[in-house]
This record gives structure tokens, sequence and C-alpha cells, in this order.
């Protein structure tokens, strides 16, 4: 390869280092500047009023800190400053741009100064839209614990309920129809005694009134035998239901909000409430300490 | 011949042969609207230090000439019709070079980024 195609070569990869790079003096004036360094640069030298000729006059504008921290590095050379971001707006000229850098200082002589800036807009806009990304999957992933929860609330408390209306159906087995059954055989296997004691016609009277009471009280524990069995039968369909919600909820990955103990063990025994009392179990809290 | 700041510059310019640009006291790129270098005279060559030939072919701003791929410059040859002048930096290798730029285009197939030495 001859000279002047290595010349050619040689320019080609200086114009296309994708960094900038200035170089400057001990009051900042350009020295050297590569083309990246001026297509970063120039529109805030612009957009400033600068010539461009003085890097200083602009990092007084737009990254006062860089000064700052040049100012006060007391060795004659060394890195000053090491990939710090600053954000710039371009102007009036380009309202809708902020320009996101990330800039380099190292201090190569006592009056000698070498900049190196890289261009992280790209970078910072994907950063945006990632960081929006994760707050709408909190959002959601909230939403679904909240529904999660409550559809988790609400199955507890219908357990409860069909627990409670288990109960109820035990107690209104039998006790008082047949105890009312058994008076009136009472009654009518002593009907001759009672008329001797209180006339025919009143022990006829009490026990037509027994007959009446006992088949009322016996259609009674039927009707509501039939409807406590109706609402166990609702209440097997609505847990049935929440079943069916909770797959579509479904498991979301992610951890676990914290739970009430308390709340937890209140809803395991009232899910059980029928079965304890059955068996004459009681429940107590005792505080330790 | 027409000075920097001729108002017909560029249908002047859409009237010369390429060879002729090298005469011209300015720098000129001509190029199709995409932006690929079709002309490259020896003024600009001189400010630059990039063969012309080398430059022919390429695309101007993101190829030849990295510094101008901003909105200040490559960003104006969106518009459909531009005539503008702005000062601005050239690098002559890594020598800062302050220079006028004045950017054409219009209907013809051609656009021109005409330079100048401050």
């Amino acid at each position: 390869m001859d000279i002047q195609a290595q010349t050619q070569q040689m320019l080609s990869i200086i114009y296309q280092i994708p960094v900038g790079i200035v170089q400057t003096d001990d009051q900042g004036t350009v020295q050297e500047m590569n083309a990246m360094a001026i297509q970063y640069l120039m529109p805030h030298f612009i957009a400033n009023q600068l010539t461009g000729e003085n890097l200083f006059d602009l990092l007084a504008i737009v990254f006062p800190h860089a000064l700052e921290a040049l100012s006060n590095y007391p060795k004659s050379s060394g890195n000053i400053l090491q990939q710090e971001r600053f954000s710039v707006t371009q102007g009036s000229q380009n309202p809708a741009t902020e320009q996101h850098l990330i800039l380099t200082i190292n201090r190569l002589a006592e009056k000698s100064f070498l900049f190196i800036l890289d261009d992280l807009t790209e970078l910072y806009k994907k950063e945006q839209e990632l960081f929006a990304i994760q707050q709408e999957q909190a959002v959601e992933r909230g939403k679904f614990e909240v529904i999660s929860g409550v559809l988790h609330d609400i199955g507890n408390a219908v357990v409860g309920f069909g627990s409670y209306l288990t109960k109820v159906k035990q107690l209104s087995k039998g006790n008082d129809a047949t105890m009312l059954s058994k008076l009136a055989q009472f009654v009518k296997a002593n009907e001759a005694a009672i008329s001797q004691a209180i006339g025919v016609p009143k022990a006829q009277a009490m026990v037509q009134l027994i007959d009446g009471l006992k088949a009322k009280q016996e259609d009674h524990m039927v009707k509501m035998e039939k409807a406590i069995t109706d609402q166990m039968n609702i209440v097997t369909h609505v847990k049935d239901v929440l079943n069916i919600q909770r797959q579509y909820i479904g498991s979301e990955s992610g951890e676990r909000s914290l739970v009430s103990l308390r709340g937890i063990i209140n809803d395991a025994l009232a899910m059980q409430l029928a079965t304890l009392e059955k068996r004459n179990i009681a429940i107590r809290w005792i505080r330790l300490s | 011949m027409h000075n920097f700041e001729a108002p017909d510059l560029h249908q002047w310019l859409d009237g010369q042969r390429t060879a002729n640009f090298d005469h011209l006291p300015y720098g000129v790129v001509q190029m199709d609207h995409s932006g690929t270098v079709l002309a490259y005279n020896a003024t600009e060559s001189s400010y630059t230090g990039v063969d012309p030939q080398q430059a022919i072919g390429k695309h101007f701003f993101t190829e030849i000439a990295p510094c101008t791929n901003n909105f200040l410059v490559a960003g104006k040859y969106n518009e459909a019709a531009l005539d503008e002048i702005i000062d601005y930096i050239f690098t002559y290798v890594l020598k800062p070079t302050p220079v006028r730029l004045r950017m054409l285009k219009g209907e013809s197939p051609n656009m021109y980024l005409v330079v100048q030495k401050r």
C-alpha cells in the first residue's frame, strides 16, 4: 500500500473514531478535536453563541462540575474525571432533544488536557423505556396480588360460612321435633289417665294440640333442612367459582407479600369449626409473653 | 464564477461539469438525495485531507464527515428545500478548522455542501 493510500486509510480511521476527543491547553483553547467531538459539541457551542474555539467556555455553561474538578486537580498529569454523566438540552434549535453524554478528563501535562466524550442518549432512552415497563409490571403485579388476596379472603370467608351452616344443620337435627314426638306419644298413651284428670274434651284437645305442634315442627325442620342444604350448595358453587378465578389469576412470579399468621390460623379454625364443635374441641389463644 | 454567497449558486453548480469544481476557491461536495458523494472538489480535499476518489460513492455524513452528522447539518437535508449558511468547524485530521457551510437542496437530483474557510 503506497503512502497516499495509507494516509487515506489513517484519515478514515481517525474520522470514524466513535468517541469525541478534544485536546485543549490550560485555558481551554481547543488544539485538537476529532470529527465525533464536533458532531456532539457544535450544536451546544452554537446554542450558547460560542465560536467553538474554547471548550472551557462551553463547560462553564453545560457542566460546571467538570471545570471545578479540573481546577482543583493538584497533579501535573493523571485522570481528573472518569466517565461522568451529564445532560444537555440542545437549545431552542432542537428543543425536543436532550443529549446525555459521558465525559472523561485526563491531564496530559501541566498545560494540556484531554477530554473524551461519548453519547449515551440512545442508551438513556432505552433505560427509561425499561424503567417504565418495570413500573407497569410492578403495578400489574400489585393488582394481581390484591386480587389474589381478595379472592383468598373471600374464599376463606365462604368456607367459614359453610362451616357455620353445617353447624346450624347439625343443631337443627331432630331435637325439638323428636322431643315433641315423644311427648305426643306419651300423651296418647296416657290419654285415659289425663282424661280422668282434666276431662275428655281437654285431654283430646291436648292430644290434638301436641300432634299439631309436632307436625308443624316436623314440617318446619324439613323446610329448614332444605334451605340449609340449598345454601350449602350455593356455598359450594361459590367456592368452585373462586377456584376457577384463582386458576385464571395464576401464580405471578415474584415475592409473596407478608401475611398475618393470626389471620391464617383464624381462617383455618373457621373452616373446621363444625368439626371441632362436634368433637367438643375448644381453641383458645394464649399469650406467652 | 459564482461566489460562495451567490443567490443562484445551486442552479449554477448543477449546470457545471464536476471537473470544473476543482477550480473553485471554496469546497464543494455534491451528493444525491441519499447523501452519497457524487463529487468532492480539490479545495474541499485541501481542507480535510480526504482524497476525492476516496470520497466518491461513500455516504458523506457518516463516512466522510461524521462531524456533520447532527441536526445542525445532516438533519437539515431532510427538508425539501434548503439554502442556509452557518458557521461551523471542520477537522483537518484533528486540527479544528473554522469554516462557513452553505447547505443547498432543491428540486434537482443533486444537493450540495459548500465550504469556505473563515
